[in-house]
């Protein structure tokens, strides 16, 4: 019984990891329509930018967090202008699908040239382990749910119930109309790239302390994915589910099998993909002729 | 004349939007069907549902004495049932030889494995040079797509749709964006379309002289039902026709 | 109508004619061993990159399965030639037909979704690849991998030298090359144009929009299942750490920088990735910064590729000295005749 309670917390832990990937993906997806494959790398480079500040020039948490935050807007901005802004009137997707691959090598290279290949170790948020009978349970993973929850329910108030929220959807489904009632789209699609950027990052501090500090955190986003499409696709709700869902899967099938753990994960994707072809939340989005 | 094209209480809504509420239409063989009604009134859906791009939700429709209302939208293509658009849709990073050429596999299938070993196609050029002379423009076959007006697209496109050789042609607005000259052009294709090689048409168009004076019958939406049809001084005529749409349009 | 003599022809002819002299005679002989195990490399990377000039330049999928059907047919040829001692070429179909087939069922599931949820499904697939290449021991070998596989042989004559495996690497390659550039012409690959540029109008032009995309995935699978019986075969070795998703990248950025839409431009790409390490041998360690760099430059001022530009040029040249037939339609031929 407590080994499967433990691996329940573990899951849902990483599957809150997973969401929070996931979610970045969606937002990007409604606001621009593109499939942003560097978000594993914005993650990784959360890991790293506070690991920099944390260990590295020994920041106090607080300051920590106000900078890596600022860091992390910037990141996305920077990523905007850089990767979807030049291409945003390219008549064929895929350029900017591989545009965004160019770009995850070239944060996967920078990281290298900063930080080395070796991954580093960055020491938990809350040291320590809790033991409840036959439970055994680092602290962060609770730490993990705990902020991971916060901000998933945040991100849906923003979007949901606060006026810049409805703007920026607003702005995300009808470009041109939006652009007729005065709101700018270039702050509101910079916004989400903002928001989507921080809780990549966010994701990548949470989840350093347990694995190691290095440029293979990036390949998390393969689970975020699978998260999102099993959820439904370019569905925020169906994305933090279904994340939390491949996580609890991850976890337990641990139990029959640990050198096809990631298998098991892709496998129930495609089994999804067959049964359901639009995931469990979301509906078929038909195309307009 | 038999029925070519047969709908039966066919209905669609997408949410809580009526876009065919139990239309009824028949197109026989050789007739221009001008099909019209304000704007959202469910016509460019029609042909969606008839071509089946988007599939019904109740009803039937039957072509050349055979239930199609299940059948996929390709399927319907190769059985007969050719198409235009109001914007033009062309392989657009292709050439116009390989936009033709396209047509061409419509009109005569082939197996994968001949069409790789056998010589390229050129049968249909001298059909394509005939009617794109009634058209009234040309161009080098191996130019660009962008080489064209919009005009010429939208006229090429109902030449395609004919090279294709097909049973049925629905057009959806072809005089919208063109010049008087490539109008009258417009109507020529579609009469030889119609009179010559028996082809059934199913026209929308706003224009109404042009439809008064090309269809052989008409039939009226609005909001998603069939408000009238029958020949085109009938409808002209009809009381509930002038109030939903012809009556709007004199006194606009 | 009215045709022009068609100089076009002759001018191609020459100029393949020289293409093929320098690449068979004078390639080889002023090349040292090491450049020619490089060319092989090469070689046999721009043969999976065709499977994304089927994929991406003719049907507008952006997909990442190539190293994964790769594996599939590296190992393939790995047991077949090792475990039941097949001769070359019996080993080089096999690996095309299992590949096919594994494309044929997996291409079924993931091509039911569309546009970028397909693509990431491909990189789903390639991490449950690479998964089972390193963990089944009985036929992959594990992350140890497989030796002594023999090396091309076909009719008694073996190749041995890095020499003698490029002939055999590079008519390979050139019948891949010509099969694709012939696959265009296809009533195939004019559906997959169709589907790339315009889906709904590809339906009504008649084109089974799904089993288009089924077919160009079986046929990019076989292309990349052919790379890899031609790299066990040239390696005499194989291990799951060929078979990354970094690799695969490789896969699209070389299709990419050449130009995907066209086998001349994958192969001056795949040369050029091949070959840019070993130019830039000091800056080794930025060597991926720069593809990255490149790509995303690249995508923004001219996503056609190196060969995108070559042909604009060629077009130009063709206008100003109107070199080559034009069949003319309608109207204006009367003007001119």
């Amino acid at each position: 019984m407590g080994m499967y309670l433990q691996l329940l917390v573990i899951g849902l832990s990483m599957g809150m990891i997973y969401a929070m990937i996931a979610m970045g993906i969606v937002l990007l997806i409604r606001a621009v329509g593109v499939l942003n494959f560097a978000q594993g790398e914005l993650f990784m480079m959360g890991a790293y930018v506070t690991f920099a500040l944390s260990v590295q020039l020994s920041m106090p948490l607080w300051a920590m967090l106000i900078v890596a935050l600022i860091i992390f807007c910037l990141f996305g901005a920077l990523f905007m202008f850089s990767v979807y802004w030049p291409l945003r009137k390219s008549t064929w997707s895929a350029t900017i699908i591989i545009s965004t691959l160019g770009a995850s090598t070239v944060i996967k290279e920078i990281a290298k040239i900063i930080w080395g290949s070796v991954p580093v170790v960055q020491p938990p948020i809350i040291k320590g382990v809790l033991e409840l009978g036959t439970v055994r349970l680092e602290y962060q993973y609770l730490f993990i749910i705990g902020i991971g929850l916060l901000l998933i329910v945040g991100t849906f108030l923003l979007f949901d119930k606060l006026y810049i929220g409805r703007v920026m959807q607003a702005a995300a489904q009808d470009k041109y109309s939006a652009e007729l009632l005065g709101i700018s789209t270039v702050v509101t699609t910079m916004l989400t790239y903002m928001i989507s950027a921080s809780l990549a990052g966010i994701g990548g501090w949470l989840v350093s302390p347990l694995f190691l500090v290095s440029t293979s955190l990036g390949s998390f986003m393969l689970k975020g994915f699978a998260g999102m499409v099993i959820g439904g696709l370019g569905d925020v709700k169906g994305a933090v589910l279904g994340s939390l869902l491949i996580g609890v899967i991850e976890s337990f099938s641990t139990l029959f099998t640990t050198t096809y753990k990631d298998a098991v994960v892709f496998l129930v994707l495609i089994i999804v993909l067959i049964v359901r072809p639009q995931g469990f939340f979301g509906q078929k989005i038909s195309e307009k002729a | 004349m038999e029925n070519l094209l047969e709908l039966k209480k066919v209905n669609k809504r997408f949410g809580g939007v009526i876009t065919a509420l139990d239309v009824d239409m028949t197109v026989k063989a050789g007739e221009i069907h001008g099909l019209i009604g304000p704007n959202g009134a469910g016509k460019t859906t029609l042909l969606n549902l008839i071509s089946g791009i988007t599939p019904v939700d109740s009803g039937s429709i039957s072509f050349a004495g055979e239930d199609i209302t299940e059948y996929p939208a390709h399927k319907r293509a190769r059985m007969g049932i050719a198409r235009t658009f109001q914007q033009p849709r062309f392989l657009e990073r292709s050439d116009i030889e390989e936009n033709m050429l396209l047509s061409n596999d419509v009109a005569k299938p082939m197996h994968f494995f001949r069409s790789f070993f056998s010589k390229k196609d050129n049968s249909y050029i001298q059909e394509l040079d005939e009617l794109t002379r009634v058209a009234g423009f040309g161009f080098g076959l191996q130019d660009d797509m962008s080489s064209l007006t919009y005009g010429q697209k939208k006229l090429l496109e109902i030449v395609r749709s004919m090279l294709t050789h097909p049973k049925v042609i629905l057009v959806d607005e072809p005089a919208a964006g063109l010049n008087s000259v490539e109008i009258e052009n417009a109507v020529k294709l579609l009469q030889i379309a119609a009179k010559e090689r028996g082809i059934g048409i199913v026209l929308i168009e706003h224009a109404m002289d042009m439809i008064m004076n090309v269809c052989d019958n008409i039939t009226v939406l609005n909001f998603g039902q069939v408000i009238a049809c029958g020949v085109p001084d009938e409808v002209s005529a009809n009381e509930e026709v002038i109030a939903a749409y012809l009556g709007r349009e004199k006194n606009a | 109508m009215k045709k022009k003599i068609n100089t076009n022809t002759l001018i191609l002819g020459g100029v393949s004619l020289v293409a093929l002299l320098v690449m068979y005679l004078v390639v080889p002989s002023v090349s040292s061993v090491y450049m020619m195990t490089v060319l092989n490399g090469a070689i046999i990377f721009y043969v999976a990159c065709l499977g994304i000039t089927v994929m991406l330049g003719m049907g507008g999928m952006v997909s990442f399965a190539a190293i994964s059907f790769m594996g599939i047919g590296a190992y393939a040829s790995a047991n077949l030639s090792l475990k039941l001692g097949v001769p070359t070429i019996v080993s080089m179909l096999g690996a095309i037909l299992v590949s096919m087939l594994a494309a044929l069922i997996i291409g079924a599931v993931l091509l039911r979704l569309s546009g970028t949820f397909f693509t990431f499904s491909t990189v789903a697939l390639v991490q449950i690849s690479y998964s089972i290449f390193t963990n089944w021991k009985e036929v992959t070998g594990g992350p140890d991998g497989m030796g002594g596989i023999s090396t091309f042989e076909f009719f008694g004559v073996k190749a041995v030298k890095p020499n003698e495996n490029y002939m055999v690497l590079l008519t390979v390659g050139i019948l891949c090359a010509l099969f694709v550039l012939r696959l265009k012409k296809t009533n195939l690959g004019r559906a997959l144009s169709s589907v790339r540029d315009n889906e709904i109008a590809a339906k009504i032009m008649g084109v089974n929009v799904y089993r288009t995309k089924l077919a160009a995935f079986v046929i990019a699978a076989a292309l990349a299942g052919l790379a890899g019986s031609l790299m066990v075969h040239n390696h005499h070795f194989v291990a799951a750490t060929s078979f990354t998703f970094d690799q695969s990248t490789t896969f699209v950025i070389m299709a990419m920088l050449g130009g995907v839409s066209n086998p001349f431009g994958v192969f001056m790409g795949t040369v050029l990735i091949t070959m840019l390490p070993e130019w830039l041998k000091p800056l080794q360690e930025y060597i991926r910064l720069v593809y990255g760099l490149g790509v995303m430059l690249l995508m923004v001022f001219m996503p056609m590729g190196l060969w995108g530009l070559f042909t604009g040029w060629v077009k130009k040249l063709k206008a100003k000295f109107k070199i080559g037939h034009k069949v003319m339609i309608g109207i204006s031929s009367t003007k001119e005749g």
